[in-house]
């Protein structure tokens, strides 16, 4: 692969990166930005849509945590952007979903130039809240030995973190430091516009096949990390009794729908009047089977799977929010993967492979029609 | 008089075999009470004789708003049959507010709650020497202190009897473990108890009407003792809009708080609506005089319209803390600002079902005011 070669003084890649979009901006192919940045109380990141210099700089597009899904930020775009060249710095898991919620007609992609990473994964939000600085000294050094021990179980099991040849995500740029040499990081074009963006910047092209090594054996030590690890889950989601024993614990807060870029409905089926039963439905049901359980959290959980997750991009948003500790993610993963192969379908790999239900759903009614 | 039954029984066992025998009777068709599953707890609605006697009615853990799942329950329609629920003094008073909207009903329900020692975070269900900190937690309760490791609303929580329940069980009682009373507080709950229950004896106490043992007084003294200390350390009820914005700070915007919240009925949430959408236009003039917008925007603003709808009805249930994925402490928030604009109301959610919400009346005078 090739791409253009910048600085990162001391290995200070957010620095570097905010010099590549400062000059982007004085060049013009940038207007506006939507960077992750702490908020003023110094324990948390949240989005920030700016055309300011000075946030800029005060910006962190490598951020330790995923609070808010990066989806779901753009989603607030959903009516229009305000500028027509914004340049977005997120996380491949948050481009992903951005690439579904495009073809949800959610998110516009015109007015956006999509900037992706290396991404050697986050930190769990409630980790990284007990103590914010020791979270951010942690975080420096996974940026670089990218060591796996403190960043999330769903992080571990994730391999698209980088691009290689064989295309598993979609952006415009993406930003890469794995096999890069020190002091140094490199951006590769990742689609038409980000071809032509790296022209319009009149940067010299090199080859990158330095990084071929490197981020194939992240990929392979994450692929094992996954295998090993669903070698556990998979007993504990197969069968009814089995689902019903994983879920136990869910209180139904949805918390895990809440923060999910993919489950974009304003009102979600499974809040709405039509899953609302009288106590008389419910005596019915207690009194052939001696009780009846609150916990409508089956029904919820196994009917937002069928709902979403052809789409789920596993970035663990919802077991990283769950009270409750389940292996949500994990789960919706496993039960994503599968649903996905069927469907040899790979969510946010490109801008242009149709959702295929909706292609399913087109030719359903081509029949009905004829 | 007031009226109370003495059970000689451990206070759990005790109840359990009231309901068993309410439900042999057919007095009443089904209980609602929590039920404990290795880690898993939840509501349940209970037909089976044996599942009573295996139920956890007096578990100190809140799953969701009991009151919330009971409006959500009667709502469509109310109860032909008889069913007594097992709740705390918050949820009931969570219902009673809920009914006061008209999302639900109390009929044929026979409400059965106890003056309240609290209860814990939901995610420790899961800690490994659970039964021992339960064990704990009802030695404290029994010798009238305040269990160590409750919900951080409970600890501020004064409001622990439950006034409008029909049957009250006082869990601050030394001799629970052998002997127990249950305090009649209503005509319904005469219909249901009678001598074959145990023996009626006058009660020195009316719980309805402020009159009950001096532990008891002590410990809700304490109460409001903690939750002056917290507002004073915290001062929630002063923080203005600066000090709302660094607390919510860390928002994701993710409404789970309102959710959960009993008093957050709203199938589909205001702020979740298109109007509330952020508009193209509204964004550019906001970036241009901000030049810089947190995306999604209005995490504030959803929490000072919450704040807005619910702090009359807030009943300090500390459900939104449980769940906020940030760790910020929205119940103690809520329950603080609620509390004072309670008392600037003279009102308390729950309390009866009579008065109507200040909120309401407010509106209605105002509207009147604007006729005129
Ligand atoms: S799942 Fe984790 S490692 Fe994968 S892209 Fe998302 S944040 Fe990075
Ligand atoms: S899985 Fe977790 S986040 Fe989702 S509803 Fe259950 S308890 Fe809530
Ligand atoms: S808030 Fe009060 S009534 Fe509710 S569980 Fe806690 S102590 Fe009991
Ligand atoms: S705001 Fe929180 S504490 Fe108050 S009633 Fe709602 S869930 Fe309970
Ligand atoms: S639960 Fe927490 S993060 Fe979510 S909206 Fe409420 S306060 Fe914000």
């Amino acid at each position: 692969m090739d791409g253009v070669i910048l600085k990162a003084q001391n290995n200070d890649f957010n620095k570097g990166i905010k010099s590549f979009l400062l000059s982007g901006l004085k060049n013009g192919v940038f207007d506006s930005f939507i960077l992750s940045m702490q908020v003023p109380a110094k324990d948390s990141y949240a989005w920030i849509l700016t055309y300011d210099e000075g946030l800029v700089k005060s910006s962190t597009p490598i951020s330790p945590i995923m609070t808010v899904q990066g989806a779901r930020a753009l989603k607030s775009l959903r009516t229009g952007t305000p500028t027509q060249k914004i340049a977005v710095v997120m996380r491949p898991c948050e481009m992903r979903a951005v690439i579904e919620l495009s073809k949800l007609n959610q998110i516009n992609l015109n007015d956006l130039i999509l900037i992706s990473y290396d991404c050697p994964g986050t930190l769990p939000i409630k980790n990284y809240l007990e103590d914010p600085e020791k979270g951010e000294e942690v975080f420096n050094k996974i940026l670089l030995d990218w060591d796996d021990k403190n960043i999330r179980e769903t992080c571990k099991l994730c391999d698209k973190v980088s691009v290689q040849e064989e295309k598993t995500f979609q952006s415009d740029l993406h930003i890469t430091t794995l096999g890069i040499e020190q002091n140094n990081f490199a951006i590769i074009s990742n689609s038409e516009k980000g071809i032509e963006i790296l022209n319009e910047l009149k940067l010299e092209i090199k080859n990158l096949s330095s990084r071929d090594e490197p981020v194939k054996k992240i990929i392979e030590t994450r692929r094992k990390n996954r295998e090993n690890s669903r070698k556990e889950l998979i007993p504990q989601l197969i069968g009814l009794d089995a689902l019903s024993e994983f879920f136990s614990k869910c209180i139904n807060c949805k918390v895990c729908r809440s923060v999910c870029p993919i489950c974009y409905c304003r009102q979600c089926y499974f809040s709405s009047e039509k899953v609302k039963y009288s106590m008389e439905d419910y005596l019915l049901q207690a009194s052939t089977r001696g009780n009846m359980k609150f916990l409508p959290s089956l029904l919820f959980q196994v009917g937002r799977m069928t709902h979403m997750s052809l789409s789920c991009v596993n970035c663990g948003a919802c077991e990283d929010a769950c009270p409750m500790d389940i292996k949500v993610g994990q789960a919706f993963s496993y039960v994503g993967d599968n649903v996905q192969k069927l469907f040899d379908y790979l969510p946010g790999r490109s801008f242009e492979e149709p959702l295929p239900l909706s292609v399913y759903r087109e030719e359903e009614f081509k029949e009905i029609e004829n | 008089m007031n009226k109370k039954i003495k059970i000689n029984k451990s206070v759990e066992t005790g109840l359990k075999e009231l309901l068993i025998s309410l439900l042999e009777s057919r007095k009443i068709k089904a209980v609602f009470t929590l039920e404990r599953n290795k880690d898993a707890v939840y509501y349940s609605l209970i037909t089976d004789l044996e599942k009573v006697d295996q139920a956890s009615p007096f578990l100190p853990f809140m799953p969701a708003n009991g009151g919330k799942l009971l409006s959500k329950l009667t709502d469509i329609k109310s109860i032909s049959e008889p069913i007594a629920a097992v709740i705390h003094p918050c949820e009931l008073a969570a219902f009673i507010e809920l009914i006061k909207k008209q999302q639900g009903s109390l009929d044929n329900l026979l409400i059965i709650s106890s003056v309240c020692p609290g209860v814990m975070p939901i995610n420790n269900i899961s800690e490994t020497n659970l039964d021992e900190k339960i064990k704990k937690y009802f030695e404290s309760a029994k010798n009238s202190n305040i269990p160590t490791g409750l919900r951080e609303n409970c600890e501020i929580c004064s409001r622990i009897i439950p006034t409008n329940a029909d049957i009250i069980i006082n869990l601050m009682d030394k001799d629970i473990d052998n002997s127990f009373e249950l305090y009649i507080n209503s005509e319904k709950a005469e219909k249901f108890l009678g001598d074959e229950n145990g023996e009626i004896l006058d009660s020195d106490f009316d719980f309805a009407n402020n009159t009950f043992p001096q532990n008891i007084k002590d410990i809700i003294s304490q109460k409001e003792k903690n939750r002056i200390a917290v507002n004073e350390k915290y001062k929630f009820d002063q923080l203005g809009m600066d000090g709302l914005i660094d607390l919510f700070g860390k928002c994701i915007g993710c409404h789970s708080c309102g959710g959960v919240c009993p008093i957050c009925y709203c199938e589909l949430c205001d702020f979740d609506s298109a109007e509330h959408e952020y508009k193209k236009n509204v964004l550019k003039s906001d970036l241009n005089s901000r030049a810089g917008v947190r995306l999604p925007p209005n995490t504030i603003l959803y929490q000072l319209g919450r704040l807005n709808h619910i702090s009359t009805s807030c009943v300090g249930c500390g459900m939104c803390t449980d769940v906020c994925p940030v760790d910020i402490p929205v119940g103690m928030i809520f329950s603080s600002i609620g509390n004072s604009v309670q008392e600037l109301f003279k009102y308390i959610p729950g309390e009866n079902l009579e008065e109507a919400n200040p909120i309401t009346v407010y509106k209605k005078e105002e509207l009147t005011n604007f006729e005129d």
